[in-house]
């Protein structure tokens, strides 16, 4: 299972990045002709939002599209990106799109490549994925708690 | 074919989209679901702006019933004071829910009365079932100006696989499957 909880310190970083998605979101819509450079990503709310901690790093992540397009390209974490890699080709069926694949999208990725390259920055030894604790992802829409997808269980749990 | 936003992002993203059956103007929540490929992206992001500009005068209507049913349990292990203290996002505090709505129930629905507020039937995608039921819509729904928006899509009302869409607003329980309702409508044009 995947380490669902965290510090309220947590909870505070994922409700002010809800916050700043939700305004990010809306501020595109009334300003656009402002803000038309903004990444396709900020146009329209992220299906999930969910927090990451380990020590004293705590970091918000969203769901996002091509993060994991191939090992080369790819922006996440390598402690991340690896054992999804390894687990992701044995889900049946694999979703293709534009060459892309259907996994390291997830909010909890992107969460916790942020901190481990946060802790790397910091020269702190890197924990296993497992050992990360996650706060419960939401639908920033509606704030309603969303399950963990089976490839994070895996990975996370 | 439209330019619309590969699946990926579909599948990670909650997109307001819009359309029209008849003169009915419809909200949808896509909630990580497909998007019909109806717009290009940049229409998509043209039609989300014109829809933000339309001032919020209506009254609206939750669709308590529907909400209670498909959505309550989501929130059963929700912590209420949590929810109180983090709120509605900041620029929707105004809304004017009755006073027994309950703290969950604002925080769910907020998006969608906005989008009733500006005329439009609001409609969430059901992830489990994958498709859309009725959240909140206008007191007075035959007032919208649908030429305030002029991108919006049409479905002829007789396309609509049901009565009207005013049968599926008072029979609220329904969920319907927008995404295919068009694409049936869209390969009838293309098969002539």
């Amino acid at each position: 299972m995947v380490k669902i909880g965290g510090s309220d310190e947590l909870i505070n970083v994922v409700d002010n990045f809800r916050q700043q998605v939700i305004n990010d979101v809306i501020q595109y819509r009334i300003d656009h002709n402002k803000q038309w450079s903004k990444s396709a990503d900020e146009k329209d709310y992220p299906k999930v939002i969910t927090g990451c901690e380990y020590a004293d790093v705590r970091e918000a992540g969203r769901s996002e599209r091509g993060r994991c397009y191939t090992l080369r390209s790819t922006q996440l974490h390598p402690l991340v990106y690896d054992p999804i890699d390894s687990i992701a080709p044995l889900l049946k069926p694999i979703p293709y799109s534009f060459g892309g694949l259907h996994y390291g999208t997830c909010a909890e990725d992107d969460a916790a490549t942020k901190v481990l390259y946060s802790l790397q920055r910091n020269s702190v030894t890197l924990p296993s994925v497992k050992d990360l604790v996650f706060a419960q992802p939401i639908r920033p829409r509606t704030q309603e708690p969303v399950d963990c997808c089976k490839v994070c269980e895996n990975v996370f749990g | 074919m439209k330019n619309m936003y590969n699946t990926q992002y579909q599948y990670t993203h909650d997109i307001d989209w819009f359309f029209m059956i008849g003169n009915q103007p419809i909200h949808c929540a896509s909630n990580g679901g497909r998007v019909p490929n109806i717009f290009s992206a940049i229409e998509l992001q043209n039609l989300q702006v014109e829809v933000e500009a339309i001032a919020p005068t209506h009254q609206f209507v939750l669709n308590h019933a529907v909400i209670e049913r498909y959505v309550r349990d989501h929130y059963r292990d929700v912590d209420e004071e949590l929810l109180r203290r983090q709120g509605l996002p900041e620029m929707f505090k105004d809304i004017d829910f009755d006073e027994d709505t309950p703290v969950w129930m604002k925080a769910y629905s907020w998006s969608f009365v906005k989008m009733a507020q500006r005329g439009f039937l609001s409609f969430d995608r059901n992830a489990e079932t994958g498709l859309y039921f009725l959240v909140a819509s206008p007191a007075d729904y035959n007032e919208f100006r649908g030429d305030v928006v002029r991108m919006m899509y049409k479905l002829p009302e007789n396309e609509f696989p049901y009565d009207s869409i005013q049968s599926v607003r008072e029979n609220s329980q329904e969920q319907i499957n927008f995404v295919s309702v068009i694409e049936r409508y869209e390969r009838k044009g293309l098969n002539g």
